[in-house]
């Protein structure tokens, strides 16, 4: 990022209406205010700005309104093309047709001023917990207003109530769409085609996400912000992201999707009504973590040591309930820019199988509960009453709105009963997931969950498995209120190391525990994947203390709680 | 350039039209400049005519009048002649005239149309001189005097067909996620593989219209393009105009011309997506003669111009490529080019003597221990291939190595299949346990329109290259079957929802599969713990047995795998199962031509190190390329005995079996004809990886070693316990009686002759066979080891 001039963001409405009337004029947006906005995002754009959502779009908007977003990427559009400047205007960063010829360019047109976007399907996040999106409503409308630990516990016995009022507010919201549709689309069979449409890419609420926040379909600038910062990040798929940009709910656009049907394999768009267009003008990726870091309150509050007492006094007396937690608490430990493809395995991430002799369905419930009080983001499949979850897959362009596609951090809670879905193997050991793109390629793509799976199928592997009674989902009940600030101080630890004393021990530990195997045919031999499964317990139990890292004690804590799930399962 | 030919020489200062000093600006041309069509149609015209290779090899001559005789032979006429096509490499053309070239890349849809006319301009002067050479053998001397042939006399010819021209050549590769609008309207040649193909359509170069009242007739030629439109008169042009009305035209389809044209979509190659992002995909326009010549599935590389088209009112465009030009990608991926260091470095690394060795040991170096030696070598050998061949009758033999790696958990296999599908040229890796058949092969997909298009499946990305199969045995035998053609005849079959066609898949397959009871049962027949069917199984040119050995040795290297991933992350060195980085934004680091170069050459220097995967990823490719190597006559002789023997020995076996009254005589892994065929490959490819065209004996050898403890151990086992599984099954009290024995006869840390124990054991009532037996499972679980060449046996714990 290159210095910014004093300047260059005094911040305020100011400096807002000052971008919006150059972009309403048609100056060039410098590199300065680029850098001016990515500041601002970095610093408190939610404030500062509307949030694009349902409420936002039934106002009435200007026609250059600068708004703030948050969603996750669902889906990568083919890059697009736009006349950058036309008669000295700059058209960057809003949708602006310089010429009503729709016909193709095949030669003979100066192509000097052209340049390339990105458009990015961004969805709201999906399978949000309660109270994740409630301090999202809170935040997006700048209302303050504290949680405490009381009002948290308090919020478990309301659930029933909010539940009620969230479908009473989703089918006003639904009202209302329909009434805007109604207001911008006077042809009803084009209005029915552009809600069908509509509701092949994310209808409201979808996957259990924010029904009150809006998807949008957001087109970067890369190479404009390649002038403000040398090297952007590139979005990928499932990435959070949030954004600042310019709304554009132009409906002209809806109206001349394709220009030969000969050109065109895939769907197009739903309309700016149905799916609004965003100019982004800065964005930056988001950590899970992060931003349920930042929605959960009092965590100033919470010294290891406190975390230590919630720990050892509540879940250390159950296996089942201590190794629930250390398996939200699993994160993906990867570098920041370099990514190793087909990765034998997610160092970090955890997947545990759960064995009960209770009614499964009975304990995929009361655990859905509870992580949905503990984490941010999290998908309860039940396998057992459905029989298929296919995996996401692109067609014609859309890729449908499937369980399995999450941000990196989310928890995966998955009632597989007797059955064991096709790939779910290859989730479980590998934390990847195969998407399907035309052509048939498959390309796997990460899947950094932290998975439980409730089932009594030896078939399941996982990397831990442990037995669950009555008595540890009650345990885990009773620390509901403090788990979810012991995991959002744990879980923002960055990658845990192993110190070479680790190494080492654990080197030692490894082989002679191979050895004596051999010796004692009864003994256990221990395998690669014990050896896996055995550092990265010693890195939970590093993280579960807000360590960075681990030491021989964390080691020694690790062997000891895999043996005594061994000897518990056995 | 022919200087001596009768023809003006039109130089390429000629090309455009404003420029009149002898000074030549080139920013000004680029900016300015209009090119003189005619003089670009002239000019091209004479390279037709005069280009050549060698001394007196008039390539395009010979070309242009091929294609006129064969055209007349099929007795095409000019309009239905959508097979005139001319190939020309951009590499001659650049040779002719690098300013020529210049132009087209600049400006190719502008230039085209005027190539074509040259081509046929160059046909008719050709045809020309044929002919007046045929009526007046002695006027040749005469023509040398004659300045060029004239317009009007040309075209007194017959009537000509259209000459699509299609480039091809060593134009350097410009990914489909790099195309910008710097490249619109561009000459760009773009790797890919073509993902579905749109039905065939008719386009209008020519239509005449005729106004229904006063018959008045008009010829609309449409505007240059794919996609290019027709104005239609607004008004009547005949003599009453007024009483026609408006829009009076209606076409005549009769007196019309069309081409065909088809869209395809083009997406970039698997391996080179970025990871986390979604392939980029992109729109292809196809006309006249490329009509129909890529099926979904192929990998090709596209000579074309990024060509923009509106896709929304709001201004927005998007690009399909129209192309000029397609070439199928070869069996060694996306047309690879070699620079001269690394030609230099290659073979250099082909003239060591130890090269085998060095590739063996590039291939996974971190996975270690001395059962893994062979599978590499056999690895190396399947990266490499065999010679492709046609017989006479047309009936093609593979060239392809398949390999199954059959054994016990956690003993590297996934690791091996993971790594070869990513040195492999086109590596595909896929686990049996997800996939169908319609996934591996091919499958027939309604598009948003209704209409079926046909996608291939991973055997048909894998073309040319590997696929590479993990739980083998956890797929569905259905599905299994399914992939017979492909693994034999290399080809895959559909006839599905009214789309018939057979799809290439011409790749070799390895694939991992666990024993039936999840480890390699040792108390059971070979047989009983390979749940594959013979019919799969002979496909298999290799078969390995790979077994948990449990030693100190595999312990660490155990230890130092699952430590690299846990340290690997934390910013050390990446460990060699994984060093593929690839960063956001998709560069690769070692795929410099330099770094690879410059690491084969040190290899080849000091004999020591390994190569690094991008480099062993383009030996591999040029050895591929490069080199086809036959059997000599010694080798094949030697080939020969060697296969009739493996059979007698086969065949002796089972009758011995049989007389014992076994059930499993007959063996898993039948020893066919296909089993010498794919001798035959291994050994061709032991002399492509030194880049021998000829294969020595010694290659046949280490090719019949290979067997041997592949295959051939993994038969033999099953022959030796054919008779012994029975046994087992009904005295498994026996075992534990002779085991033991053993321990009892044995203490720790003493040695025996294993002979003597064993008559000492059958001196006392056990079978012999049983006692051997459970020796070998003892010495496999680490109980005992052997001394002296097996002779002895010594008890550790």
């Amino acid at each position: 990022m290159p210095e910014l001039t004093p300047n260059a963001f005094s911040g305020g409405e100011g400096f807002i209406s000052r971008i919006t009337s150059k972009i309403s004029d048609g100056s060039e947006i410098s590199v300065d205010d680029l850098g001016g906005l990515q500041q601002l995002l970095s610093r408190s754009a939610s404030s500062e700005l509307p949030t694009l959502d349902k409420d936002f779009l039934k106002r009435q908007i200007d026609e250059i309104q600068i708004v703030h977003h948050v969603g996750m990427v669902q889906n990568m559009l083919d890059p697009e093309f736009y006349v950058s400047s036309l008669n000295g205007r700059s058209l960057h960063f809003r949708d602006c047709n310089p010429t009503s010829n729709s016909a193709s360019n095949d030669t003979g047109e100066d192509f000097s001023n052209l340049s390339e976007r990105q458009p990015l399907f961004v969805v709201p996040i999906p399978f949000t917990a309660g109270w994740f999106k409630e301090r999202s409503i809170v935040r997006g409308t700048s209302i303050e207003r504290t949680l405490t630990a009381e009002s948290m516990m308090a919020s478990a016995s309301r659930k029933r109530e909010r539940e009620t009022e969230q479908s009473k507010k989703s089918k006003r919201c639904s009202e209302s769409a329909k009434e805007i549709v109604r207001m911008n689309d006077s042809d009803a069979s084009k209005r029915a085609k552009s809600l069908k449409q509509s509701v092949k890419w994310w209808p409201a609420g979808c996957n259990g996400s924010d029904d009150s926040s809006s998807p949008v379909l957001a087109k970067f600038y890369y190479d404009e912000y390649m002038k403000a910062d040398n090297r952007p990040t590139t979005l990928r798929l499932n990435d959070i992201v949030e954004t600042i940009g310019v709304l554009s709910m132009n409906p002209w656009e809806a109206e001349f999707c394709t220009a030969d049907s000969d050109f065109v394999f895939d769907s197009s768009p739903p309309p700016p009504s149905q799916l609004p267009r965003l100019h982004v003008l800065a964005y930056r990726t988001i950590d899970l973590d992060t931003l349920a870091h930042e929605r959960v309150l009092n965590l100033t509050e919470m010294t290891p040591e406190m975390m230590g007492g919630t720990l050892d006094g509540g879940l250390k007396r159950s296996l089942a309930a201590q190794a629930i937690f250390l398996t939200i608490l699993s994160k993906a430990e990867r570098k920041d820019n370099l990514i190793h493809r087909l990765s034998t395995s997610a160092v970090g991430c955890a997947s545990l199988k759960v064995s009960t002799t209770v009614d499964s369905k009975e304990v995929f419930q009361r655990l859905k509960n509870i992580l949905h009080q503990s984490c941010p983001v999290v998908a309860a499949l039940d396998l057992a009453s459905k029989e298929l979850h296919p995996f996401p897959a692109k067609l014609n362009g859309i890729i449908p709105a499937t369980s399995w596609q999450l941000p990196s951090g989310s928890t995966l809670l998955i009632h597989a009963g007797d059955s064991m879905q096709d790939g779910l193997e290859e989730l479980l050991t590998s934390h990847q997931i195969v998407y399907t793109f035309e052509g048939g390629v498959q390309i796997p793509f990460e899947a950094d969950y932290s998975i439980i799976v409730i089932s009594n199928n030896k078939t399941v592997k996982c990397s831990l498995q442990v037995y669950c009674d009555e008595e540890d989902l009650s345990r885990l009940e009773e620390e509901e209120s403090r788990l979810r600030q012991a995991l959002s101080a744990c879980r923002t630890v960055g990658n845990v190391k192993l110190s070479p004393e680790v190494l080492e021990r654990a080197q030692d530990d490894f082989l002679s525990q191979r050895s004596s195997a051999r010796s004692n045919p009864k003994a256990r031999m221990p395998h690669e994947d014990d050896f896996h499964r055995w550092l990265c317990l010693t890195r939970l139990q590093a993280r579960s203390r807000r360590s960075e890292v681990a030491t021989t004690e964390d080691w020694e804590q690790a062997v000891a709680l895999d043996d005594a799930i061994w000897n518990s399962l056995n | 350039m022919d200087f001596d030919e009768s023809r003006l020489y039109f130089s390429h200062q000629q090309l455009t039209g404003s420029n009149e000093g002898g000074e030549e600006n080139h920013e000004e041309e680029e900016v300015g400049a209009s090119i003189d069509l005619q003089a670009v149609r002239r000019h091209f015209r004479e390279f037709l005519r005069n280009y050549r290779l060698g001394a007196q090899k008039y390539i395009y001559r010979e070309k242009l009048l091929r294609m006129q005789r064969r055209l007349r032979s099929n007795g095409l006429s000019s309009t239905e002649s959508s097979t005139a096509k001319l190939e020309i490499d951009v590499a001659h053309l650049g040779e002719y005239d690098g300013s020529l070239l210049g132009y087209l890349r600049d400006q190719p849809a502008a230039l085209l149309p005027a190539i074509e006319l040259a081509a046929g301009d160059a046909l008719k002067t050709l045809l020309y001189d044929l002919r007046k050479e045929n009526l007046d053998a002695e006027a040749d001397d005469d023509m040398v005097d004659q300045p060029i042939v004239s317009n009007e006399r040309i075209n007194q010819l017959d009537n000509l067909p259209s000459i699509q021209i299609l480039l091809k050549g060593n134009l350097g590769f410009t990914p489909l996620r790099s195309i910008k609008s710097e490249h619109v309207n561009r000459l760009i040649r773009c790797p890919g593989i073509v993902i579905s193909a749109a039905p065939v359509r008719s386009r209008a170069t020519q239509l005449v219209v005729r106004c229904p009242r006063c018959l008045d007739t008009q010829t609309l030629v449409s505007t240059d393009g794919p996609f290019g439109s027709t104005v239609f008169p607004a008004r009547c042009n005949g003599p009453e105009a007024g009483e026609c009305g408006s829009s009076p035209y209606a076409i005549v389809p009769d007196e019309s011309s069309f081409c065909d044209r088809q869209t395809l979509k083009l997406q970039e190659a698997p391996d080179k997506v970025p990871t986390g992002e979604m392939p980029r995909s992109v729109l292809v326009a196809v006309e006249r003669s490329l009509v129909d010549s890529a099926p979904p599935g192929t990998r090709v590389s596209v000579f074309c111009i990024p060509t923009l088209f509106t896709s929304s009112s709001a201004g927005s465009k998007s690009i399909y490529l129209r192309v000029v030009g397609l070439s199928r990608g070869n069996q060694s991926g996306d047309g690879v080019q070699f620079t001269p260091v690394e030609e230099e470095a290659f073979a250099k690394l082909a003239k060591c003597p130890d090269v085998y060795d060095i590739l063996t040991r590039s291939m996974a170096p971190s996975i270690s221990g001395s059962y893994t030696v062979d599978i590499k070598k056999a690895l190396v050998c399947m990266l490499m291939g065999g010679s492709r061949k046609r017989l006479p009758d047309g009936i093609r033999l593979r060239g392809d190595i398949n390999v199954l790696l059959l054994g016990d958990p956690s003993t590297a296999k996934s690791q091996f299949l993971k790594f070869v599908s990513r040195v492999a040229p086109v590596g595909i890796y896929t686990s049996g346990k997800g996939s169908s058949a319609a996934g591996l092969t091919a499958s027939v997909v309604k598009d948003s329109k209704g209409e079926f298009y046909l996608e291939g499946g991973a055997m048909v990305l894998g073309d040319g290259g590997i696929v590479c199969i993990d739980e083998f045995d956890k797929m569905r035998p259905a599905d299994r079957v399914a992939i017979h053609e492909a693994m034999e005849q290399q080809t895959i079959s559909v006839a599905k929802a009214g789309i018939t066609t057979v799809l290439n898949s011409r790749s070799a397959v390895l694939a991992a599969a666990n024993p039936v009871y999840g480890r390699y049962d040792d108390f059971k027949s070979a047989s009983e713990n390979i749940d594959l069917m013979s019919t799969i199984l002979s496909r298999f040119d290799l078969i390995f047995l790979v077994r948990d050995m449990r030693e100190e040795e595999r312990d660490r290297m155990i230890c130092k795998h699952v430590m690299g991933v846990h340290m690997d992350k934390e910013g050390g060195q990446p460990t060699s199962i994984d060093n593929s980085i690839v960063s956001p934004n998709g560069e690769r680091t070692e795929n410099d031509a330099s770094a690879i170069a410059d690491n084969v050459m040190r290899v080849a220097q000091t004999g020591r190190g390994e190569l690094s995967v991008p480099a062993m990823k383009k030996y591999v490719q040029y050895c591929k390329i490069r080199c086809k190597p036959v059997l000599t006559e010694a080798a094949g002789k030697v080939l020969t005995s060697s296969y009739v023997k493996i059979r007698d020995d086969v065949r002796q076996r089972s009758v011995q079996a049989h007389q014992t009254g076994g059930d499993n005589a007959q063996s898993p892994i039948p020893i066919t004809v296909r089993q010498l065929e794919a001798l035959v490959r291994v050994s061709e490819s032991l002399a492509k990886m030194r880049l021998d065209s000829k294969v020595k004996v010694d290659d046949v050898n280490e090719a019949l070693r290979l067997f041997r403890v592949s295959t051939m151990a993994a038969n033999s086992a099953d022959q030796n316990l054919s008779d012994l599984s029975i046994l087992v099954a009904t005295s498994g009290d026996d075992v534990r009686c002779v085991q033991q024995l053993v321990v009892s006869r044995l203490a720790v840390g003493k040695m025996v002759n294993k002979q003597n124990l064993v008559e000492e054991a059958s001196g006392l009532g056990y079978n012999a066979s049983i006692v051997v037996r459970v020796l070998s499972a003892m010495i496999m679980r680490g109980e005992l080891i052997e001394r002296n060449q097996g002779r002895l046996i010594k008890r550790v714990k």
